[in-house]
């Protein structure tokens, strides 16, 4: 190496400085390509990102204008109150709340399953379990969130119904129960994982702090810990019920297709997932209404599915909102320090 | 330890709702296996589908999930990463780029039999693609992408903001700083993400139900072009029958599948420890 | 000398007595009201100076008076921060930096910036090194010019001449030396220090303070630090900023030992105003 730096690139590093280089300087010989190279990889992830937004364009503008057709022909007063979904029948119903109920149920039902056992475990799992049965905890949950709806669904056939007919002779085949039960057990990893996430977030100063000050573990858990941790787990919640209103196989499986509406959970029913399901299956031509109507259900289940997910995140992002918020007050650090 | 001591009246309940977590985690993996011992034998991986339980198989079904995880990572991956980098890297703050960042995110908690629905009127009716081996992978690519994007993003901000100033202060172009500090910084939970995405679409039955896919061939895909079949709507088609027989195949199948969702993550970890160590 | 190569050639540089902090010929840093502002709020008001080539310049201020501020501004680094806008003039030797034709990443390779926290890449010291010449197309020997940067950063020895550690292995202070160094590797004309012994303990920070000394005939260095005894020690001439202001700028002796404002006096006496 010589002392002028001559062999770095570009040249102009070797000019001696006393010189002062001119402000053409600036624009070596390297500054060009390096110029293109950084404009296509811009480029490069831009298109990335139309196709994306292209991809959720298609999604929303298909279900939007096969709908919108759907409406044309059926009032959407005609749609939120009649009582019969029945659109095959030689005079055909187009009332979406049997199905809407059945969604409703099935979800309500997967909650009170899911809800406080993924909870309690979530807290079992970061205040009461020694670190090796956390870990094998959660390993089992991980796996448990990998397994296949479609499994679930076998599983609840053809172990939980029969299983639930000895205990319970007048069960149906298809119903409404099992597929809670199982549904619920197949967003406990959802509830469990979050709301653990939820509760690793609060600072760990604040239950020293509650405990040194005498309070009771339960009162610190209770009164200190579940609170500061609420925003997180009622986003658990969110993404958990987005997940079980659009749960399909395990409702189609257990549940069957039913259409009445119906509020016993010893009898089958039918889900806006399951009608999808098996509607689709029958191959309805294009253009007909039980081509449309099947997509009118799936925007209905679209919108549900992406409000209550939309809250969940919104709410888990809350905590980060504020903490851009933060940053942002201080921006001189912002860069350099973080 | 951060645990409480003293377990009192919660902690024994937690403790229980801990332990029914488990079961509820356990049993149907082994409820699975147990039904699928007598099927599974090299003859069920290899076989057609068949009217006799005892002679049926999922060749066809296997190779058409492989065919589909195979298209769904070549379509999704490269797009969900290359837009998690601009959303994350290069996008402007507006308001018109966040509000389609969070419309692409928000996609991630729909469900995936909607995008069955779409799937169908864009690639199998739309472009007359019919129920094919590629008409679903475009579908499944669909719903791997908001996935894709939403953990690729998160992974490329977990890098710290120093790694970016010190590269820049070195002189390097926002480029450079990427390709050699932030990408391979985040390559480990970029890679954890997408493998997410693809045991999520390659388990998925509902979307490939709803555009059709077949239950009976007799002939594995060779092409994409070919009729769509696929291990999870095998495992539901095979559920739905009540002849005896039919109940162990599709355990075994669902075994099979779960073996093949085993592969992929294992495939994944040792790749993030090579990553990993590359990066250390 | 510990670091031959460094900078450019001594003998293109007229000679000086180190230490008198007269500015002698045209300054390679000139400021003229220089103002930024994040987001609408400012954060450094109408900053004038001048800073001589081959001079040490120490900013000190109590914290957010707008140090880092003002070194980010030296190099365009402020322009990473999303709301940040700059006004004013600065020059590097005659060049404008702010004007648009301008690559900000030619001027951070000329001007180059070691951080408060000492942030390293993944991989070995050499990876570290390496980086910011392989980024500018370096084509010549690099395991020389790491020996180099290395050997005038002080690390080569506490190494055992073994560049290929994991830079992880380190302590506190030689991650500190290791940024130095290579920000040394891109052989800058001029090097900014944003408290680079905020972190450190006094042994470590004592060894800063003498590797910055050693480079001293070959770079000019500007220094931001809350380390009163540091700029003493290390500085010719010190700037003193309190709320985006520059308040005093002088030779270090005369700002330490006699300073004209009230609210220099304050902050080196350690009295609350």
């Amino acid at each position: 190496m010589t002392a002028d730096g001559s062999s770095l690139k570009p040249p102009q590093a070797a000019r001696p400085v006393s010189a002062g280089p001119p402000a053409s300087a600036f624009e070596g010989t390297g500054t060009a390509s390096r110029a293109l190279s950084e404009r296509i990889a811009r480029r490069f992830f831009q298109v990335c990102a139309m196709l994306a937004a292209l991809a959720a364009a298609a999604v929303i503008a298909t279900l939007a204008s096969e709908s919108a057709l759907f409406f044309m022909e059926v009032s959407p007063v005609r749609f939120l109150t009649e009582l019969a979904w029945t659109p095959l029948a030689e005079e055909p119903r187009f009332g979406i709340l049997p199905l809407l109920a059945a969604t409703a149920q099935i979800t309500a039902g997967a909650a009170v399953v899911a809800f406080p056992l993924g909870l309690l475990t979530a807290v079992y799992l970061e205040y009461y379990s020694d670190p090796r049965a956390a870990r094998i905890l959660t390993a089992a949950v991980i796996v448990l969130a990998a397994v296949p709806t479609v499994v679930y669904g076998y599983v609840a056939l053809n172990f939980v119904t029969p299983a639930l007919r000895n205990v319970w002779p007048s069960l149906e085949a298809y119903n409404g129960i099992s597929a809670c039960l199982v549904v619920g057990v197949m967003i406990l990893p959802t509830v469990t994982l979050l709301s653990r996430s939820a509760l690793q977030a609060v600072p760990p100063s604040l239950t020293d702090a509650g405990l040194a000050l005498g309070a009771s573990s339960a009162r610190v858990l209770l009164r200190g810990i579940l609170p500061a941790a609420s925003g997180g787990i009622a986003a658990a919640l969110a993404l958990a019920v987005a997940r079980a209103a659009g749960e399909t196989m395990i409702v189609t499986l257990a549940a069957g297709n039913q259409p009445g509406l119906t509020w016993s959970p010893l009898e089958g029913l039918r889900t806006l997932t399951a009608y999808i399901a098996q509607a689709s299956m029958g191959d309805a031509p294009s253009g007909t209404m039980e081509y449309r109507a099947f997509f009118a259900v799936a925007s209905v289940l679209f919108v549900i599915t992406y409000a209550v997910h939309a809250l969940g995140r919104w709410l888990a992002g809350g905590r980060s909102r504020r903490r851009d918020a933060a940053a942002r007050a201080r921006p001189a650090t912002a860069g350099a320090r973080r | 330890m951060k645990g409480f001591r003293n377990h009192g009246l919660i902690g024994s309940v937690c403790s229980f709702a801990a332990a029914v977590t488990l079961a509820a985690a356990v049993t149907p993996i082994v409820i699975l296996l147990v039904q699928a011992g007598g099927v599974l034998d090299f003859g069920f991986l290899v076989g057609t589908p068949s009217r006799f339980a005892a002679q049926a198989g999922v060749g066809p079904a296997l190779a058409g999930t492989l065919w589909l995880t195979l298209l769904t990572a070549a379509l999704a991956c490269p797009v969900g990463v290359g837009a998690a980098v601009y959303f994350a890297e290069y996008a402007p703050r507006t308001r018109a780029v966040q509000a389609i960042e969070s419309a692409v995110s928000n996609l991630a908690g729909v469900p995936p039999l909607v995008f069955g629905v779409t799937g169908l009127a864009l690639y199998v009716r739309g472009l007359g693609l019919g129920p094919t081996v590629l008409a679903g992978g475009l579908t499944l690519a669909m719903l791997a992408l908001p996935t894709v994007v939403v953990t690729s993003k998160e992974a490329i901000r977990q890098v710290p903001a120093g790694v970016r100033a010190a590269a820049y202060a070195l002189g390097a172009t926002r480029w450079e700083v990427l390709r050699r500090q932030v990408l391979p910084a985040a390559a480990p939970g970029i890679l954890t993400g997408v493998t997410l995405a693809l045991a999520r679409t390659a388990g998925a039955a509902a979307p490939l139900l709803v555009i059709g896919a077949a239950s009976f061939i007799t002939y594995a895909p060779a092409t994409p072009g070919d009729l769509l079949v696929a291990l999870p709507t095998q495992v539901f088609a095979w559920s739905a029958r009540s002849q005896p027989g039919f109940a162990a195949l599709a355990a075994a199948a669902g075994v099979v599948l779960l073996a093949l969702l085993l592969v992929l993550h294992l495939a994944s970890l040792a790749l993030r420890r090579r990553l990993a160590g590359a990066a250390r | 000398m510990s670091a031959p190569g460094l900078g450019s050639s001594p003998e293109t540089r007229p000679p000086r007595s180190p230490r008198d902090g007269s500015p002698a010929g045209a300054p390679v840093l000139a400021l003229r009201d220089l103002c930024v502002r994040f987001s609408g709020r400012p954060a450094l008001r109408d900053i004038s100076l001048d800073v001589t080539r081959g001079r040490i310049v120490a900013v000190i201020g109590p914290s957010g008076c707008g140090k880092t501020t003002l070194l980010q501004a030296l190099n365009r680094m402020n322009e990473l921060i999303p709301g940040a806008r700059t006004t004013g003039s600065v020059r590097f030797d005659g060049v404008e930096l702010y004007r648009p034709e301008i690559d900000p990443v030619e001027v951070r390779r000329r001007i180059g910036m070691v951080f408060r926290e000492a942030t390293l890449f993944p991989g070995s010291v050499f990876d570290n090194v390496a980086f910011g010449p392989q980024a500018a197309g370096f084509g010549g020997d690099l395991h020389a010019l790491a020996e180099e940067v290395l050997a005038a950063s002080g690390l080569w020895s506490d190494l055992g001449g073994d560049p290929d550690v994991p830079a992880a292995s380190l302590s506190a202070g030689q991650r500190q030396r290791l940024c130095i160094a290579r920000a040394l590797a891109v052989r800058p004309q001029i090097l900014l220090l944003d408290e680079p012994t905020a972190a450190l303990d006094p042994t470590a920070t004592a060894r800063i303070g003498s590797l910055i000394h050693s480079l001293m005939p070959h770079l000019t260095i500007v220094i931001a630090t809350n380390d009163v005894r540091l700029a003493a020690r290390t500085s010719n001439l010190t700037a003193y900023l309190d709320r985006g202001e520059l308040v005093e700028y002088g030779p270090t002796e005369t700002l330490c030992t006699n300073p004209a404002d009230p609210r220099t006096e304050s902050y080196l006496t350690g009295r609350i105003p």
